[in-house]
């Protein structure tokens, strides 16, 4: 079943940079890792799935209806979304912070239920935060906060998660802490869709993969279908060897010096 | 999580009881010296003989009468209003600049920064100089007119602002460059106000002398009106404070939810600035203070600022009239003798720890 739809969308930021003729279907239960060169649209397309930016041509649907037409509660209820640097003035707690992300579940003037503080508390547990309770957001490293958005995103409770570079700031261990935790909620149900900038933990976790150069889909499929010699040397435009993973057979990029 | 939940209930119940005690305090000191039983006695009198009529008690209904009139008026009629629109006045302009921080994400923001003061000082001006005064029509007129140059100024700024996609920056700056306009039109009326002079002037200085019933009934609705849809929003302005695109991730309605705020702020600013003039640092000083203490999720620091505020402008209203009796300092320079020390204080602890 189709979740979240883009037809033939085309979008620009004023004339300089564009996305063209835009076809994905994300279906319930996809990981589908986006890749591809800085700059090639890999975030505007996330911003355009979650509705921040309208296309310019061609539609968005969220269960077959315009995204833009929908609720922004309702909405929120169902697509969240990590995204990259978010920063505030104020001295909000890490639970604060968490506890923000019940709001799409929660009437003007009602309070948190036993509900809403379980929903924190699973997201919280999901990202290792619980001992960052009462830690400052505002203090915290890159990758710290990193994971507090995504507890953020997980207490809205969503079908589907929508990240931009979870992992940029994050060292390895992290890296692959997020990744697992990634296909955790996967595996339970979550509809995933992440831009990533590493191809090879991409190739690994995703199902499916979609790479993208100057605002087009090149090439979507399975890891073993995109990630060719031919077709990462067409995205990024510098030589690789593909070598399959040691484990898990899957393929594996490696830089030619 | 629970016993945090009432430790915060206490504090509001604190502040709410500094709040009556304040006002009391207030009402009972000023230049013609009345004895607090004689204030306990105006201020219980009513209930306490109500309910004499009702038992029939002729001690209860007897109670208070002794209370010369020249003093239950001063009371009643000089110092209750008076304390009362100060304290409508400080909660207006604490509500007014928690939400624009909350709005511009900045800790810094204070409820004139896009320029709402001095659109309302010109509204506000221009009525006066059309010669309506502090009477029945002009009580309602002069905090329109005030409200309608608040907005108008808002408009202007929000409209400047719109190129290159609206951030706070932009309207930061489009917020100066209206203010500087405004402030020569406002320049300009004085230059030209003539036998207004003096009320206009007068006005701006910013205080509370000669407030009465009519400023506080005038400018209630306004301040109800704009705190009921602030309170309302106070969960989309924690997100609004994270940026539009995270705020809007968690399902608000960014551009909606904020020209509302926008409005509901410029509406306190102006009720409050329609009656007495601009009085700066309190919009500043007391939500930033109250943040520091209770952090900054809206629906905890929204009442707590108010009542902060309304404590905070009465009190330096009973200074402006007290510190060099019998004549009267403007509230301004109160506010910003205390609050500007007082900011700095926050700020160096801040960087401290």
């Amino acid at each position: 079943m189709v979740l979240l739809s883009l037809e033939a969308v085309d979008f620009s930021y004023g004339n300089s940079f564009r996305l063209e003729d835009i076809n994905l279907g994300v279906e319930r239960g996809d990981f589908i890792g986006i890749i591809g060169p800085n700059g090639s649209g890999k975030s505007t397309l996330i911003k355009l799935m979650a509705g921040y930016l309208s296309p310019d041509k061609g539609t968005v649907c969220l269960e077959g209806q315009l995204l833009a037409k929908l609720e922004r509660k309702a909405v929120a209820r169902k697509v969240a979304v990590v995204s990259q640097g978010v920063q505030t003035g104020f001295a909000f707690t890490v639970e604060e912070m968490v506890r923000l992300g019940r709001l799409p579940h929660l009437g003007r003037w009602s309070n948190e239920g036993p509900g809403d503080a379980a929903a924190v508390g699973r997201a919280l547990a999901q990202t290792r935060l619980e001992g960052y309770r009462s830690r400052l957001f505002s203090r915290l490293s890159g990758g710290e906060a990193q994971r507090v958005l995504m507890a953020q995103a997980l207490a809205q409770e969503p079908d589907i998660l929508l990240l931009d570079e979870p992992t940029t700031y994050m060292d390895m261990a992290f890296q692959k802490e997020m990744f697992s935790l990634m296909a955790r909620l996967n595996h339970e149900g979550i509809t995933v869709v992440a831009v990533l900038h590493d191809v090879n933990m991409a190739s690994l976790y995703c199902k499916e993969l979609v790479a993208i150069r100057q605002g087009r889909i090149l090439v979507k499929g399975n890891p073993g279908e995109v990630i060719t010699r031919e077709n990462i040397e067409a995205i990024f435009g510098t030589a690789v060897a593909i070598s399959p993973h040691p484990v898990t057979g899957r393929p594996q990029v490696t830089m030619l010096p | 999580m629970q016993r945090k939940v009432k430790s915060r209930a206490w504090a509001y119940l604190g502040l709410a009881l500094l709040l009556v005690l304040v006002l009391f305090v207030c009402v009972a000191i000023g230049s013609v010296r009345i004895p607090l039983s004689a204030l306990v006695k105006t201020v219980f009198s009513p209930l306490v003989n109500a309910l004499g009529e009702l038992f029939s008690l002729p001690a209860w209904q007897d109670f208070g009468q002794d209370v010369p009139d020249t003093w239950r008026t001063i009371l009643l009629r000089l110092r209750l209003p008076r304390v009362a629109v100060a304290m409508l006045a400080g909660v207006a302009l604490s509500l007014a600049g928690a939400t624009m921080q909350g709005l511009l994400k900045n800790p810094l923001a204070d409820p004139y920064i896009l320029g709402v003061s001095s659109g309302a000082a010109v509204g506000a001006a221009a009525a006066m100089l059309m010669g309506l005064s502090w009477n029945l029509l002009g009580a309602f007129a002069i905090p329109a007119a005030a409200f309608a140059g608040g907005i108008g100024s808002l408009v202007m700024v929000y409209s400047l602002s719109r190129g290159g996609g609206r951030s706070v920056l932009n309207m930061l700056l489009a917020g100066v460059a209206v203010s500087t306009f405004l402030g020569a039109v406002l320049s300009l009326l004085i230059f030209f106000s003539g036998q207004q002079l003096q009320q206009v002037v007068f006005w701006m200085m910013g205080g509370f002398s000669g407030c009465n019933w009519f400023h506080f009934l005038s400018i209630l609705p306004f301040l109800a009106g704009g705190s009921l849809v602030i309170f309302w929003h106070s969960r989309e302005l924690d997100a609004l404070a994270l940026g539009d695109e995270q705020a809007y991730y968690m399902g608000v309605d960014v551009e909606r939810v904020r020209h509302r705020l926008l409005w509901a702020s410029a509406l306190l600013t102006a009720s409050a600035v329609s009656v007495c003039g601009l009085i700066g640092f309190v919009g500043l000083v007391v939500p930033h203070a109250m943040r520091l203490i209770g952090g900054p999720v809206h629906r905890n620091l929204l009442p707590a600022a108010a009542l902060a505020g309304g404590i905070f402008m009465a009190v330096a209203d009973l200074l402006s009239r007290v510190v060099l009796a019998p004549t009267e300092l403007p509230v301004g320079v109160i506010t910003a003798l205390v609050g500007g020390p007082f900011f700095l204080y926050l700020l160096k602890k801040r960087r401290v720890s």
